[in-house]
C-alpha cells in the first residue's frame, strides 16, 4: 500500500514540481501513473522512494512513513528507476548478490531465485558478464531482477517497459499481475497508454504537478461522457496538449 | 593531479638530457664524430615515439568515445584515420619536446651551424613522428582486426597506464645513468646496440640525421628531400592500408568483454554467498575503484607512484647512493628519530589525501547517488564503508612507502613500527577529512568518470587541509625536539582525539548531510 497526503515539492519556488497531491494505492492493484514529460511523475516517485524529501505532506509505504522510519519503509519496496545505467563495472551476478545482501535475502533462497529469474528473463548466459557489456534492455532486466530477488510487497517502477523486448515486457506484465493478485502493490509510471489500458486496475493522471484524475479507466471514460473516445484522446484533452 | 606530477617529473629529465648531450658533444668533438650524436638522438626519438605511439594510436583510433558518432557519418575510413593521425602526431610533438628538442638545440649551439640547420631541424621535428606512427598504426590495426583485444577497452586502458608509467620511469633512469657516465665508451655503438637495431627499424630517421649533419651541402638537401618523400609515401601507404583494415577492426570495439557463458551450479553457489551489508557495500566500492580506469589510475595507481618516484632518483645515481649511506647513518641517531617519524607521518598524510578516494567518494557516485538514497542501508553504514575503502587502500600505499623507505633508509624495526602505527592515524584522518568535505558539496554532475576525480575541487581542498595539518604537526614536534617514542605518543594522542572527533561528528552529522544531497 502506498499513501500520499498533501505532498508538495518545489525546486525553484514558487513553482511547484509537485503540488499538494493525494494518492492512495491499495494492496492487490496495479496502479498506473500517467502524465506528459515534466509533469512531476519522476519527482513524485523520487519522493515515494526517499530519494527526495517532500517539502510538506506525508508518504507512507505499508503504513510506514518514508521520512520518519526510512529504513523500515525502504525495506518494503523495490524500485526500478528510469536510468538502468547503474553499477556498470559490476557483473550481473555480483549486482544481484549485492542487492540480496542489502535486502537480507536468506542465503538458501538466493541460488534458486537467481536461477528462476535469469531463466524467466533469458539472462542465464549473461550473469557472469559485466553490466557494461549489456544492451539497454538487458540492463533494465538486471535491475528488475534485482527488485524481484528480494520480493518486496511494493513494486515501484519508473518507465519499466522502456527498452525491453516484447518477450521480457510480456514476462514483466505477467509478473506484475501475479504480484498484485497476491495482495501486493504495483505502482508504475508510463508514457505508453496502451500498456496502462491493458494492465492497470487504476490510474492517476498528473500534469504540472497536480493530479487531474485518479480512478478506474472506466470512470475516466465516464468522466468524458463518450465511451468511444480513446484513452489517448482523453489524455491529450486532459493534459491540454492537443491544442 | 597526475598530469602536474608527471609534468614535474619531466623537468629533471630534460635537464639530464641536455647535460648528457652537451657532454657527449664535447667528447665526440675530440674525435670529430659529432654526427653520431644526431643519428643517435633521432633514432632514439623515433623509438620512443614508436613506443608511446602504440598506446596513443590504440586509444585515439579505436577506444576514443567519438568513434561511435563518427562511424555512421558518410566519410571514408581514411578520412577519420587521417584526422586521428594528426591528433597522435601532435601528442608526439610533446614527446619530442622532451627528447629531441634539447638535442637539436644543444647541437645547434655547440656546432654553430647556420639558419639552414635550424630549418632542417624544424622540418625533421615536424615530420619525424610520421613513420613511427605509421608503423604503430599498422601494428595496432592488425591487432585490432585479427585479435580479441578490441573487446576490452577498460582492461587495455588500465594496463597501458601502468606500462606507460614504468616506461617513463625507465627512460628517466636510463637518461640519468647516461648523464652520469658522461662518456661515449659506455654507449657501445656496436652492431648489436639498441641504436643499431632501432636504426634498422626506422631507416628513414638515418636520412634525416644525414641531412642535418650535411646541412651546408647539396647532399644534405638531397637527404632531407629523400627523408620527406619517404615520410609522405609512408603516410600514403598508411591511408591505403587504413581503408582496408580500419573499419572491420573498429566495428568490434566494445567497452567491456562479454563471454555469454552460463555459470555452473557450483559457480552460482559460490557467488551467491551471503555477507554483511557493510562488507558487501565495501566490496562494491573496491570493485568499482579497481575496475574503472579513471579511478584506478587516479586513486589506486597514485598510491604506488609515490614510492617509485622516491626510489628512482636515489637508486639510479651512485653518487646519491654514497650520500645516502652517510645520511642513513645519521638517521640511526636516536636524537633525530623523532624528526624522521614526524616527516614520515606528514608524508603519509599527504599521500593518503592525494589519492582522493575519500574526498571524491560521494562525487564518484554521480547519478547513482539515487541508489544510495533508496536502499534500506543507513547513511552511517554507507559512509563507514566509504571511509574503510579509503583507509584500506591508504594502508596498502603506506606499506609500499614503508618498504621503499626501509630499503633506502635502513630504519630500525622499532622506528618503522612506530611510523606504521602513527601513519594509520594519519590515513584515517585524511580519509575522514576527505569524506567530510565531499559530503558538504559533492560534485555529482559529471559526464565521464575522469571528471569526478580529476576536476574535483574537493580533492584539492582535502589535500590543502592535510598538508596544513601535516606541516603544523611537523613544525611543533620538530621544535619540541621530541624523541621517536615521545613523538609517537604525542601523535597518537593528538590525532587519536582529532580522528575520534571527526568520526563522532561524521556519525552524528554525516547522515544528515548525506540525506540532504540531491541529484
Amino acid at each position: 500500500m502506498i499513501e500520499l497526503r498533501q505532498v508538495s515539492k518545489s525546486f525553484t519556488p514558487p513553482i511547484k514540481a509537485v503540488d499538494n497531491i493525494d494518492l492512495m494505492v491499495n494492496n492487490g492493484e496495479i496502479f498506473g501513473f500517467l502524465g506528459p514529460n515534466g509533469a512531476g511523475k519522476t519527482t513524485t516517485i523520487k519522493m515515494i522512494t526517499g530519494i527526495l524529501a517532500p517539502d510538506s505532506g506525508s508518504i507512507k509505504l505499508d503504513g510506514l512513513d518514508i521520512v520518519q522510519e526510512p529504513l523500515a519503509a525502504k525495506k518494503r519496496f523495490g524500485f526500478v528507476s528510469d536510468n538502468p545505467n547503474l553499477f556498470l563495472r559490476l557483473k550481473g551476478l555480483e549486482y544481484l548478490n549485492f542487492i540480496a545482501d542489502i535486502y537480507d535475502v536468506p542465503a538458501k533462497d538466493r541460488k534458486d531465485k537467481v536461477e528462476m529469474l535469469s531463466s524467466r528473463f533469458e539472462m542465464t548466459k549473461s550473469l557472469g558478464d559485466r553490466i557494461q557489456s549489456y544492451s539497454h534492455g538487458m540492463r533494465q532486466k538486471i535491475i528488475i531482477m534485482g527488485v524481484l530477488i528480494h520480493n518486496p510487497s511494493v513494486w515501484i517502477m519508473d518507465e519499466p517497459m522502456t527498452g525491453l523486448d516484447p518477450k521480457a515486457a510480456f514476462t514483466l506484465k505477467e509478473m506484475m499481475r501475479e504480484h498484485a493478485d497476491k495482495q501486493n502493490t504495483v505502482f508504475f509510471s508510463t508514457h505508453v497508454l496502451d500498456v496502462a489500458e491493458k494492465i492497470c486496475d487504476r490510474v492517476a493522471v498528473i500534469n504540472k504537478g497536480q493530479v487531474l484524475f485518479c480512478g478506474k479507466l472506466t470512470e475516466l471514460k465516464d468522466h468524458f461522457k463518450s465511451q468511444d473516445e480513446s484513452l489517448e484522446k482523453m489524455f491529450l484533452e486532459m493534459t491540454g496538449e492537443d491544442e | 593531479m597526475l598530469i602536474v606530477l608527471l609534468g614535474l617529473c619531466f623537468v629533471p629529465l630534460v635537464i639530464n638530457i641536455t647535460q648528457f648531450v652537451a657532454n657527449m658533444y664535447d667528447s665526440l668533438a675530440t674525435v670529430g664524430e659529432t654526427g653520431i650524436l644526431l643519428s643517435l638522438g633521432i633514432t632514439l626519438s623515433s623509438f620512443v615515439i614508436f613506443f608511446f605511439g602504440l598506446f596513443y594510436c590504440m586509444n585515439t583510433f579505436y577506444f576514443s568515445d567519438d568513434i561511435e558518432n563518427l562511424l555512421p557519418l558518410p566519410v571514408k575510413s581514411a578520412q577519420i584515420l587521417g584526422a586521428k593521425f594528426v591528433v597522435v602526431t601532435v601528442f608526439e610533438y610533446l614527446t619530442e619536446c622532451i627528447i629531441l628538442l634539447p638535442l637539436l638545440i644543444v647541437y645547434g649551439i655547440k656546432s654553430g651551424d647556420g639558419l639552414l640547420y635550424y630549418l632542417y631541424g624544424l622540418l625533421i621535428f615536424l615530420t619525424l613522428p610520421v613513420i613511427p606512427i605509421v608503423l604503430d598504426s599498422v601494428v595496432v590495426m592488425l591487432i585490432m582486426r585479427f585479435t580479441n583485444l578490441a573487446k576490452n577497452k577498460d582492461a587495455f586502458r588500465i594496463i597501458s597506464a601502468i606500462v606507460a608509467i614504468f616506461f617513463g620511469v625507465g627512460v628517466s633512469t636510463f637518461s640519468q645513468r647516461m648523464a652520469l657516465n658522461q662518456g661515449v665508451g659506455q654507449l657501445q655503438l656496436g652492431n648489436n646496440s639498441l641504436v643499431a637495431v632501432t636504426a634498422n627499424i626506422f631507416p628513414a630517421s638515418k636520412l634525416g640525421a644525414l641531412g642535418l649533419i650535411n646541412n651546408g651541402s647539396l647532399r644534405g638537401l638531397g637527404y632531407i628531400c629523400l627523408f620527406l618523400v619517404t615520410t609522405f609515401v609512408g603516410f600514403y601507404l598508411f591511408l591505403l592500408l587504413g581503408n582496408l583494415l580500419y573499419y572491420k577492426g573498429v566495428n568490434g570495439v566494445s567497452v567491456a568483454s562479454s563471454r555469454r557463458k552460463e555459470l555452473s551450479g557450483e559457480q552460482l553457489s559460490r557467488q551467491t554467498m551471503r555477507s554483511s551489508v557493510l562488507k558487501s557495500y565495501l566490496v562494491k566500492e573496491l570493485r568499482i575503484l579497481l575496475r574503472t580506469p579513471a579511478y584506478f589510475i587516479n586513486c589506486i595507481l597514485m598510491n604506488f607512484l609515490w614510492p617509485i618516484l622516491l626510489l628512482i632518483p636515489i637508486l639510479t645515481q651512485p653518487k646519491t647512493m654514497g650520500e645516502m649511506s652517510r645520511f642513513t647513518g645519521l638517521l640511526q641517531n636516536e636524537k633525530i628519530s623523532g624528526i624522521v617519524l614526524v616527516v614520515a607521518f606528514g608524508l603519509m598524510l599527504f599521500v593518503s589525501a592525494s589519492n582522493g578516494i575519500a574526498a571524491t567518494a560521494i562525487s564518484r557516485e554521480g547519478e547513482s547517488i539515487s541508489f544510495d538514497k533508496y536502499i534500506p542501508v543507513s547513511y552511517e553504514t554507507q559512509i563507514m564503508a566509504k571511509v574503510i575503502s579509503g583507509v584500506l587502500l591508504g594502508v596498502v600505499g603506506m606499506l609500499a612507502i614503508c618498504s621503499a623507505g626501509e630499503v633506502l633508509l635502513k630504519l630500525t624495526w622499532s622506528l618503522l613500527g612506530l611510523i606504521c602505527l602513527t601513519s594509520l592515524l594519519a590515513i584515517l584522518f585524511s580519509n575522514l577529512v576527505g569524506l567530510w568535505i565531499d559530503l558538504f558539496n559533492p560534485k555529482l554532475h559529471w559526464s565521464d568518470e575522469q571528471k569526478a576525480v580529476k576536476q574535483n575541487m574537493n580533492l584539492l581542498v582535502a589535500m590543502a587541509i592535510c598538508v596544513l595539518f601535516g606541516g603544523l604537526t611537523a613544525y611543533v614536534i620538530i621544535n619540541l625536539k621530541l624523541s621517536a617514542v615521545e613523538a609517537s605518543v604525542a601523535l597518537v594522542v593528538g590525532y587519536g582525539v582529532l580522528d575520534a572527533l571527526l568520526l563522532f561528528g561524521l556519525a552524528r552529522k554525516g547522515a544528515d548531510l548525506f540525506s540532504k544531497i540531491e541529484y
